[in-house]
């Protein structure tokens, strides 16, 4: 089942819906344009692991993020990460 | 009305006296103020007189009308201090506080346990289980980056760029997720930007701090992680 994780402080809070359901759909997308409003990075995960597959990229300069909602993917959503 | 061990331990003897002998007028011959812990009590029988504000029922949701009540049950208490009525259980004030600050101590390590291990099965997930095998065996995931530059990621939110083939830092990078998140959540952040793409990659490290090799007990940590 396609979901969009965010890393937070329980670990991630993951949110999954039915690809085949528009409402749940149209629920994960509102979900996922909400994060990207707040600056989240997405990147799709591999089913068996391994490199994750970039969906999103950055727009230069502006450090704006473009990307796409893909109703069937495995989705991890992270805020940048900050210096250290 | 402030909580206090001996004003409680005061008020429930008098209430167990006065319970006892099933006379509500005594409690106000003491004259002391009366706290309850009870959450409800629909069986309340209101008789004699305590004086209005002698008192505090931080929370019963279902407080009687009048100055003075029994609540139900309490002259078959049998040495209970504290009758919740309505079936409820009979609890200590100060013990009552003592649990929850336990329950809640407990609460926040075992919520805290649980998400190191959600993190941990995230990060074990997106870099596959070879590479956590690696990474258990060596205290730090080692990936080369989209450019071909060779990672060092540490526990924590350290990550060691290594220099050319060699085993050996050129110089560290700090960048990391806000505190309080697990650091597995980190290292999977540091992972999925520097592998993905060189895009992501220049974002990761235009953002972390850089620092000389061996600024951080790197060792340690490891040690720690493991």
């Amino acid at each position: 089942m396609p979901s969009i994780a965010t890393p937070d402080t329980t670990g991630d809070v993951k949110l999954t819906w039915d690809p085949e359901n528009p409402e749940e759909v149209k629920h994960a997308k509102d979900h996922f344009d909400k994060l990207k409003k707040q600056g989240h990075v997405f990147f799709r995960l591999a089913p068996d692991g391994g490199k994750g597959k970039k969906i999103a990229t950055f727009e230069d300069g502006k450090g704006e993020l473009i990307c796409e909602f893909d109703p069937k993917a495995d989705v991890l959503a992270t805020p940048l990460p900050r210096g250290g | 009305m402030s909580w206090d061990d001996e004003l409680v331990l005061t008020s429930i003897r008098r209430f167990r006296i006065i319970a006892a002998t099933s006379t509500i007028g005594g409690v106000a011959a003491y004259g002391g103020p009366v706290q309850y812990a009870f959450t409800s009590c629909n069986t309340a029988t209101i008789t004699g007189t305590i004086a209005a504000g002698s008192i505090t029922n931080v929370l019963w949701t279902n407080y009687p009308s009048g100055t003075g009540f029994v609540p139900s049950g309490i002259t078959s208490g049998g040495g209970c201090y504290y009758n919740g009525g309505g079936g409820q259980p009979r609890f200590d004030p100060a013990q009552v506080e003592a649990l929850r600050k336990d329950f809640k101590s407990v609460r926040e390590s075992w919520k805290r346990k649980r998400a190191e291990v959600r993190a941990k099965r995230l990060f074990r997930r997106v870099v596959g289980d070879i590479a956590y095998v690696k990474f258990q065996q060596r205290g730090y995931h080692e990936i080369t980056g989209a450019s071909g530059a060779r990672y060092r990621l540490e526990p924590g939110r350290w990550v060691q760029v290594m220099k050319g083939c060699a085993d050996q830092v050129d110089y560290e990078l700090c960048a990391h997720l806000e505190i309080g998140i697990p650091w597995f959540d980190t290292l999977v952040v540091q992972h999925l930007m520097l592998t993905s793409g060189k895009e992501s990659e220049e974002k990761f490290l235009g953002i972390a701090n850089k620092h000389q090799a061996g600024y951080y007990p790197l060792e340690e940590l490891r040690h720690r992680a493991a």
